[in-house]
């Protein structure tokens, strides 16, 4: 990059470099933009909630407009997606890397690619056959004749209308595509010198990756996994088919993935988009789904965060 | 020793097997506990052999035998069907029986291929690899299973008519002199078709390409030459976290700051330029949702951080001897700019905004809550219609006021089809444009 | 195979074991890294127990012989191997090369401790290949073979990127000491390092003559010299003269040799 010295900067600026400084602003205008329009509108919410709005569940007969369900829902279908989509991706990165025979790495890598070109909808219109092939055999009775159904259990106590378990699913196959190239950019970059060192001292591959690639390259693959759980977390779509728009309850037992806990992105539709599904709007319901999204924003920004201070730990480590 | 590690890898390999196939149907259940059984009886002979043979006690071996025991009793005795402790499910054995075949099937497998190559440390690495590819054939059926089902669904309904015609569903009284007196009459049109969704995608992506383009260039221009690493840290961070911020919150600002134009300004010319607008066949005129210009830039948020992060690379992977030996011979660093830096920069440039077009032609989340079904024309300032709102359409039309539920529900697959092919057919097109970049460093 | 059956049952230490350094015996040897040969059939003999210094201008091949003794050589897409390379009468190129490597370790060019602690480091070996000796002992034996133990036997635990560079490399040479190899291939080990380092290093390995058969590749004339009981010089991948080393450097029998010893071409 060429910079300016002292002398030459106090001359006129050219008019490229104004007009790349009036663009350039344009994404931080936008947005201050936007956090600004969450801050204002939700200040109706916080006035009539408070901290309630974070610490209790959302149960408005009872005065009560707490988010954690809603939160809690965007941590358990996360959470299922990552634990399906993190080993095959971290595999498939090993795959094309360290056990690579032939053309296995270049054929994972385009695969991949390809696969990175499909939208979430997509993967979103596939809930209902996933469901009749997958989760209504194993999860809801499917085939059952309906008496016996109802003799082991209420009927609406089974996965008919959506689940965290298939949104985890489904989002999980949106992450696949999308980590791999991370990861395998993460193994990748481990230096060679290092795996050479270990296969001249006697040791097979597995324990190479295992005692040296992968430690090497934990700062990647931590960074790397923190950039998926962002994607997941603002998913909309995928959720929406599979789980619903309507803001629950937290979950008894917590970890019940077979239930329907709605996520923050489609709780935030279902507020502000106002009679979508449920029959209440009006400015108090908006405003909660405007810091329902300010919350969202928040936590967004912190795994963001977290994961480029990581990406920065991980290009410094073989600097010296 | 070599027959007894075939058995057992030919016994894993089975468990295994059994294992994925229970995934998918529940017509197996007869089988897991024999071949349990069996896994048992061949490991506890593998340890035995092992101990005998090489005088090594592993206890891994030992424990796989233990475990094939015990879940093989575990599953004769557990019910078909698992419900209580407040579960919201009736859990059918299978899915017990799957996770337990495959949970011992992998180190089975493993083991017993060790042991049938030798015991080597070369043996040892060829034996990771059913570990390593297990899930990723079980993830691999999953797309496979959901291409079949979008071909198969979607195929057979595709046809030209279906892409020329555009979805209608009007109805209007129509004013009809009969015998002498005034007759209004309900006209209906009713026609299916996909052309105004596809002819919206287009437009959704050629009206984002225009906006992102020269500010990302902007961006990417002004961090890597003009700002100071404060302000460049500013304007980078900005950018790279527009990506970050979930589509559902862009949706709803975009649709508080509609509702504020329709009721500030509500008739303007403001008005009809956010919100599109449209004639009915009766010459009325209509305001839509939301028109494309207004949805591309909020798509624009979304693709400016991918050119101006393009860009930027472009720019910076320009060796320094270049950009120098062209300020050697007198020229402005900002004609070295346009007549050096960005030309080089160019094939980056393109491969970030072809990229930007896949993912405008599949944004959804910003727009959903803002399109419609494009029935009125389709122009920047006509209502946002796309192929992606189109298939969300088919499930949630009717609470969107919609009524592509009713009579479009069965192409749901076939535009699922369309949108791919622009999608996945611009993605490839990046990658082998990005393919094309780094060769050029070889040669450099 | 029969070393290392040896090797993973029985109780060895480093300081202990009475190996007879293997001699390693090279057949028409013939390196292609994909269309280009490198190597054009060389034929040599590494004397057991003694130090051979390979010499020669810029890519002749030096190093690629070098990673052929250990197999390195496969891990470079496109390297095509033929001939023999016989350890102790054994072809190395059927062996398992995991098997081979535990037998000829290496030292490389540039030190690349693993970002662990000293011991880990040393120790990363022995604990790969599941070798039975006593830790500590290793441990000191390998550090006071590269006389690193009066510097560094109150920080063993102290990561190893905290050490200069010189004491990095005498570091890799310790490890590589670990396994009890047979063999120590070295490629320019000392031609990253400062004067000090480098005279250490050449102490250590000519401490270890008759314990070790040692292979050095170097640019490095003097260090040739001092170091080494034979040298042979490859030229373009062809071996053009090997003796011993008081008579490559006073009166070789090829006038190559001498144009390149004297500094004259190349």
């Amino acid at each position: 990059m060429m910079r300016r010295n002292k002398q030459q900067r106090k001359s006129n600026p050219s008019a490229i470099k104004i007009a790349a400084m009036i663009l350039a602003l344009i994404p931080v205008v936008a947005l201050l933009a936007i956090i600004t329009s969450l801050v204002l509108n939700s200040r109706t919410a916080i006035k009539t909630a408070g901290w309630g709005l974070l610490t209790a569940t959302f149960n408005p007969a009872g005065g009560q407009y707490g988010l954690l369900p809603a939160m809690w829902g965007t941590f358990l279908v996360v959470l299922v997606a990552m634990v399906i989509a993190a080993p095959v991706s971290l595999f498939l990165a090993i795959l094309a890397n360290d056990f690579s025979i032939g053309f296995l790495g270049s054929i994972i890598r385009w695969t991949i690619g390809i696969l990175s070109g499909i939208p979430p909808i997509i993967y979103a219109a596939m809930a209902p056959v996933f469901f009749l092939v997958f989760i209504g055999p194993k999860f809801a009775g499917a085939g059952l004749p309906e008496a016996t159904i109802l003799k082991m259990t209420q009927y609406s106590d089974l996965p008919i209308n959506g689940s965290t378990l298939l949104g985890g699913i489904l989002m999980s196959l949106l992450l696949i595509p999308f980590l791999s190239p991370l990861l395998d950019d993460a193994i990748k970059n481990v230096p060679h010198s290092l795996k050479e060192a270990s296969f001249s001292l006697g040791a097979d591959r597995w324990h190479t990756l295992t005692h040296v690639t992968l430690p090497a390259a934990v700062s990647g693959i931590s960074s790397a996994l923190m950039l998926g759980m962002l994607t997941g977390m603002g998913e909309a779509m995928i959720v929406a088919f599979a789980i619903g728009f309507e803001i629950g309850k937290i979950p008894q037992p917590l970890f019940d993935i077979l239930k329907a806990t709605a996520p923050l992105t489609t709780v935030i539709v279902g507020f502000s988009a106002g009679g979508f599904s449920l029959d209440l709007s009006g400015p108090l319901l908006t405003s909660i789904g405007n810091f329902a999204g300010l919350v969202l924003l928040l936590l967004s920004f912190a795994v963001l965060g977290v994961s480029t201070y990581l990406q920065s730990r991980f290009k410094n480590r073989f600097a010296s | 020793m070599k027959k007894i590690a075939i058995v057992a890898l030919l016994v894993s390999g089975a468990a295994l097997i059994l294992g994925c196939l229970s995934l998918g149907t529940n017509s197996l259940e007869a089988y897991p506990v024999p071949v349990l059984g069996i896994l048992f009886l061949t490991f506890a002979a593998l340890f035995v052999y092992i101990r005998y043979s090489r005088k090594e006690t592993k206890v891994a071996i030992v424990a796989i035998a233990m475990l094939a025991l015990a879940s093989a009793i575990i599953l004769k005795v557990l019910p078909e069907y698992l419900h209580g402790f407040n579960i919201n499910g009736l859990i059918y054995r299978s899915v017990i029986s799957a996770l337990l075949l495959i949970g011992l099937g992998i180190p089975a497998t493993c083991y017993s291929l060790f042991y049938f190559l030798g015991a080597t440390p070369r043996a040892r690495d060829f034996s990771r690899y059913p570990l390593l590819v297990l899930p990723i054939i079980l993830i691999a059926a999953a797309f496979i299973f959901i291409i079949y089902k979008i071909i198969a669904g979607g195929a057979p309904l595709l046809s030209w008519s279906l892409i020329i015609t555009p979805f209608k569903d009007q109805s209007w009284y129509k004013e009809v002199w009969q015998n002498g007196w005034p007759n209004f009459i309900t006209t209906t049109t009713l026609q299916i078709g996909l052309r105004n969704a596809i002819l919206g995608t287009f437009l959704l992506m050629g009206l984002t390409a225009i906006i992102s383009l020269p500010i990302g260039m902007g961006v990417g221009v002004f961090v890597h030459q003009y700002a100071g690493p404060r302000l460049g840290g500013v304007i980078r961070f900005s950018t790279t976290a527009l990506r970050a911020i979930s589509g559902i919150i862009l949706a709803i600002i975009a649709l508080s700051l509609i509702h504020a134009v329709s009721n500030s300004f509500h008739g303007t010319f403001l008005n009809y330029l956010v919100q599109g607008f449209g004639y009915y066949p009766n010459g009325k005129l209509l305001t839509g949702r939301s028109s494309f210009l207004f949805a591309s830039l909020f798509i624009s948020l979304l693709v400016i951080p991918i050119v101006a992060r393009a860009t930027e690379e472009g720019l910076t992977s320009l060796p320094k001897d270049i950009e120098e030996g062209s300020l050697a011979v007198g020229a402005s660093s900002e004609h070295t700019l346009t007549h050096i830096s960005l030309p080089w920069s160019l094939p980056n440039i393109i491969t970030g905004l072809v990229l930007g077009c896949a993912e405008a032609a599949g944004a959804l989340t910003i727009i959903f809550l803002m399109a419609g079904t494009g029935q009125l024309g389709v122009n920047p300032l006509s209502e946002t219609t796309s192929l992606a709102y189109f298939i969300f359409d088919t499930r949630f039309g009717t609470q969107m006021g919609d009524s592509v539920q009713y009579y479009m529900k069965s192409y749901e697959y076939t535009a699922a089809i369309l949108l791919l092919i622009i999608t996945v057919g611009l993605t490839v097109l990046a990658l082998v444009l990005k393919s094309k970049i780094t060769r050029r460093y070889k040669g450099a | 195979m029969t070393n290392n059956m040896v090797a993973e049952n029985d109780k060895l230490s480093v300081s202990t074991v009475k190996k007879t350094p293997g001699g390693i015996e090279v057949k028409n040897l013939e390196v292609w890294y994909g269309e280009n040969k490198v190597l054009k059939g060389i034929n040599l003999v590494f004397p057991p127990g003694k130090i051979t210094a390979i010499i020669g201008p810029s890519g002749c091949g030096k190093t690629t012989l070098l990673r052929c003794l250990n197999r390195l050589s496969e891990l470079s897409h496109g390297c095509n191997v033929e001939g023999q390379i016989l350890l102790d009468g054994e072809n190395i190129l059927e062996m398992d090369p995991m098997m081979l490597r535990r037998r000829v370790g290496m030292v490389f060019q540039r030190a690349n401790p693993f970002p662990k602690s000293i011991t880990e480091n040393i120790l990363y070996g022995v604990k790969a290949i599941k070798l039975q000796c006593d830790h500590e002992t290793t441990v000191k034996a390998c550090l006071e073979k590269a006389a690193l133990w009066d510097e560094l036997k109150t920080r063993l635990n102290d990561s190893a990127f905290a050490l200069s560079i010189g004491q990095q490399q005498r570091l890799c040479f310790a490890r590589s000491l670990a396994v009890a190899p047979e063999v120590v291939l070295l490629d320019e080990p000392a031609s990253a390092l400062d004067p000090v380092s480098t005279v250490k290093l050449e102490n250590s390995i000519l401490a270890m003559k008759g314990e070790y058969t040692q292979i050095i590749v170097t640019h490095n004339m003097n260090e040739a010299r001092k170091v080494s009981d034979y040298v042979a010089f490859l030229y373009a991948g062809d071996l053009i003269e090997f003796g011993e080393t008081q008579k490559i450097f006073n009166n070789s029998e090829k006038s190559e040799t001498r144009d390149y010893i004297s500094g004259k071409v190349y």
